[in-house]
């Protein structure tokens, strides 16, 4: 009595084909699960008697063997709940035996015989549909998830009952319908507005550049001047991410169970921002069941750092690598993962511990020695990964009350998406998708300058005692300027407005 | 080479139980110092209200001809030059306060001991306009030919020492720490320029580190060094209000620069300038007119034709002023305004600071 269905799995984002191979033998009754499982999977065969009992079928009196080949990949997560117990109840003929060949099945059982939603259901199907598989039962609370997915029929079930049913013939399930993901980006909402920030025009503009080059960014500035309200807007800038932007997004969240159930697919850039109390495993991923971390949940997206200093520089020395390769490897014992990682990083820092050093109206009460300290808490290094540097400064009561017109996210979300089209056009082929990405040859490549500009940057390097890594700094976001200017060379004006944008190089802080 | 009452000034500093009081005292009970290698030995009940027994044979035991023309030889391979109050490059001024220092340690050019000088000092934590009136006034004052005095601290002193020589003027620097210890370390570079183009002092024996009692005290060799004290910007806490006291005793002509009378920082200028213990300066020449001397510092400005947009800017800077206010008046978009600053803050005609305030420079 021997039955086999075939399921999947996860490792890292990406799935992998499972067979749920079961077998009954004579003798004392009881169950065993082979093929490295995990204790969520073990556990399994609690929830799977009780849900067939429930469901009103009868739990087989064998001694049951569960194999899950492949038998060398770890198998994680309560996933394998239902084809465990669809294949049992296939092998005693409580199900037909043949009903079951076409079908990939998922899903976790409750013990009244409710079939309960799985993480990383998005990653599975997409393989699924790789492999050559046709049809998938999957949970009926993964149903969104699955909309979005063309190519393979899927359909969701609420009970084991139902699904026993389904496979039977009993009843018919219409496959899930498909979503298009075009229509619902547009009705996305994103909860902050530029329009929102009264003045802070400089930090503006320079949001706007960062979000039309992907390029880092810092802002320096007093409590309260609004660096973390100008960092939640940011999202709300960036241009929409295409169909497979917003899958790679959604496998991650998926696979880390953030994902809305009653979206589906993530719709909106993630924002995230860890406390500065988050540990080194908990920021680049990994951990016992490697888990992605915050840099690749906030892939496409925004990784947001208040206060950076405050947070341990080891924490801070991991984002070198994810900054440079935009993905991080994850190695344990078991298994080495690669989890993707092309975030925007917005940092905000206060120009010294007590937040006042350079301000008019309050005192700083820090030491030289303090505020040295504080701003050599950002390595060397890490400033190299950091294109735009901007003053965010207090604003005056005055212009909180002002009645001036703000631009709405809108306006400038329209000039941004403008501006990456160009890039997109200029870097196809390459791996690369934005200006920030260049490496010093496309650098050399696309960032032509003319005489007169090049004696300008030179002018620049002596006047305002730039430091060399500036350099290419400076001709990246001179070149996302002219994107959004829409000009095919870099002009004086747009090279003039970038150096604007090294504050920290120009070492007036200290 | 030192005579023998250098080498017994030498000698007598070599003890730390000594402080300059009975240095001075020690000095005064021989007709002079070159004495003690003969005397010393015989007189310790004379000097026992000054010294311990203990003290006097650890100090006999040193008055060894050989062993302190090892310590002077030791002193010159480190290139550090003795200046006793009986040389003659001592600050001649200063033999006239009784508590002069008697013995500097020097390396540098000597000569500018008895150059003229202006102390420059204030505040180790300026604010963009005290570094930028610092700066200025340096610069206008050395590149006339007088010396710039100041304790190589950080904030006003960095930039007084760094000011003059940046315009190729001369410039001493009064430490508060031996040679082998320079505080703070981050003016390390500038010590070792100075010590080039300038001259470095300090009274403390190169072993002696740096001390928070150091400090006050050797602003009065900043004071006593020059013929005018200038104060760019001082709270009333400060430091520096130390070497005013100095100078006040001295008799020496205070400068004060003032600022806004809401600033914190500038506290202390404002109300040396409101006691009337001070002159006030709001331009190079008002110190220069008190040196009899004529401005020789010419900026190198530029003379640019300015557009119409860029007078417009110029126009509506006034002081210091903040980007949206400039905006404001000029009612010119965010980015063209950009560029139109950084092309003037290029071109030297106004200057950025921290915080997006802008200036005329």
């Amino acid at each position: 009595m021997l039955s086999k269905l075939k399921s999947f799995g996860l490792v890292g984002i990406e799935g992998f084909e499972v067979d749920v191979e079961i077998d009954l033998n004579n003798g004392l009754p009881g169950y065993d699960v082979v093929g490295l499982p995990d204790v969520s999977v073990k556990e399994g065969k609690d929830r799977i008697r009780s849900a067939i009992k429930n469901s009103g079928f009868e739990y087989p009196l064998y001694r049951i063997t569960v194999n899950l080949a492949p038998a060398d990949i770890r198998k994680e997560g309560p996933i394998y709940d239902l084809p465990i117990a669809i294949g049992l109840l296939s092998a005693t003929s409580q199900c037909p035996i043949n009903s079951t060949n076409d079908f990939v099945i998922l899903g976790e059982l409750s013990l009244n015989g409710d079939v309960r939603k799985v993480n990383g259901l998005l990653p599975m199907l997409i393989t699924a549909r790789e492999s050559g598989f046709k049809k998938v039962i999957i949970p009926y609370d993964n149903t969104m998830e699955a909309s979005y997915i063309e190519g393979i029929e899927t359909f969701a079930v609420k009970s084991l009952k139902e699904a026993i049913q389904f496979l039977k013939g009993e009843i018919v399930l219409e496959p899930v319908k498909i979503s298009r993901y075009e229509d619902n980006v547009k009705e996305a909402v994103v909860q902050n507005d530029f329009c929102y920030i009264k003045g802070q025009k400089t930090a503006k503009r320079a949001l706007e550049i960062a979000a039309a080059g992907g390029h880092n960014v810092i802002m320096i500035g007093p409590p309260g001047s609004g660096k973390t309200m100008l960092a939640k807007s940011f999202p709300s800038i960036l241009p929409n991410m295409t169909f497979e932007e917003a899958l790679e997004v959604t496998k991650i969240h998926s696979v880390a169970g953030t994902l809305d159930n009653k979206q589906g697919i993530v719709l909106t850039r993630p924002f995230r921002s860890p406390h500065h109390t988050t540990t080194v495993v908990t920021m680049v991923g990994g951990g016992r069941t490697s888990k992605p971390g915050e840099v690749s949940l906030a892939h496409n997206g925004v990784l947001f750092l208040d206060e950076t200093p405050e947070y341990p520089r080891n924490l801070i020395e991991t984002l070198r690598q994810p900054l440079e390769d935009r993905v991080v490897t994850v190695s344990r014992i078991a298994q080495s993962v690669e989890y993707p990682a092309d975030f925007t990083l917005l940092a905000s820092m206060n120009p010294c511990p007590c937040g006042y050093y350079g301000s008019k109206l309050h005192e700083c009460k820090c030491t030289l020695v303090q505020i040295h300290n504080y701003l050599n808490k950002l390595s060397g290094p890490l400033m190299d990964r950091i294109d735009l540097q901007i003053e965010v400064d207090a604003i005056n009561y005055k212009d909180l009350k002002s009645e001036a017109k703000e631009e709405t996210s809108a306006e400038i979300k329209a000039r941004v998406t403008k501006a990456r089209e160009i890039q997109n056009e200029r870097f196809k082929g390459l791996k690369i998708h934005n200006n920030s990405a260049m490496n010093s040859a496309l650098v050399k490549k696309y960032c032509k300058l003319s005489p007169e500009c090049e004696r300008i940057l030179e002018e620049a390097f002596a006047k305002l005692n730039l430091t060399a890594r500036a350099h290419d700094r400076i001709l990246k976001v001179a070149r996302t300027i002219a994107d959004l200017d829409g000009s095919e060379n870099i002009e004086i004006q747009h090279l003039v407005e970038a150096i604007n944008y090294r504050s920290l190089d120009r070492k007036y802080w200290l | 080479m030192y005579t023998k009452n250098e080498k017994a000034i030498i000698w007598i500093d070599l003890f730390d139980f000594l402080t300059l009081k009975k240095q001075q005292a020690i000095l005064d009970f021989f007709d002079e110092p070159s004495c003690v290698f003969d005397e010393f030995k015989n007189s310790f009940e004379s000097l026992k209200d000054i010294v311990t027994k203990q003290q006097f044979d650890k100090m006999l035991y040193s008055l060894d001809e050989q062993y302190l023309n090892s310590h002077i030889l030791n002193l010159d391979s480190q290139k550090i030059k003795v200046v006793t109050y009986l040389s003659d490059d001592y600050p001649q001024k200063m033999l006239n306060y009784p508590d002069r220092p008697i013995i500097l340690y020097c390396r540098g050019d000597v000569s500018l001991l008895n150059s003229t000088c202006l102390s420059i000092v204030g505040t180790r934590k300026p604010t963009i306009y005290g570094k930028n009136i610092t700066e200025k006034l340096a610069k206008g004052v050395a590149s006339s030919g007088i010396t710039i005095v100041s304790g190589l601290a950080d904030g006003v002193d960095t930039i007084s020492h760094s000011s003059a020589l940046a315009v190729g003027g001369k410039t001493i620097a009064v430490m508060g720490s031996g040679f082998f210890d320079i505080y703070p370390k981050r003016n390390f570079e500038l010590e070792k320029k100075i010590e080039e183009f300038g001259l470095v002092i300090t009274e403390y024996k190169p072993e002696v580190g740096p001390a928070s009692w150091h400090y006050p005290v050797r602003n009065r060799i900043i004071a006593g060094l020059s013929k005018a004290v200038l104060i760019t910007e001082a709270s009333l806490k400060s430091g520096t209000m130390h070497t005013r006291d100095y100078a006040l005793d001295y008799g020496i002509d205070i400068f004060a620069v003032p600022g806004e009378i809401t600033s914190f920082a500038s506290s202390g200028t404002n109300n040396l300038i409101k006691s009337c213990q001070s002159s006030m300066v709001t331009d190079v020449e008002d110190i220069l007119n008190f040196y009899n001397v004529s401005n020789k510092y010419k900026p190198v400005v530029k003379n640019l034709q300015l557009s119409i947009e860029q007078q417009a800017v110029l126009n509506a800077i006034d002081g210091e002023t903040h980007f949206d206010d400039i905006q404001l008046k000029t009612k010119i978009d965010t980015k063209t305004l950009l560029t139109l600053l950084t092309t003037m803050e290029l071109n030297g005609i106004i200057k950025k600071m921290n915080g997006n305030y802008y200036c005329k420079n």
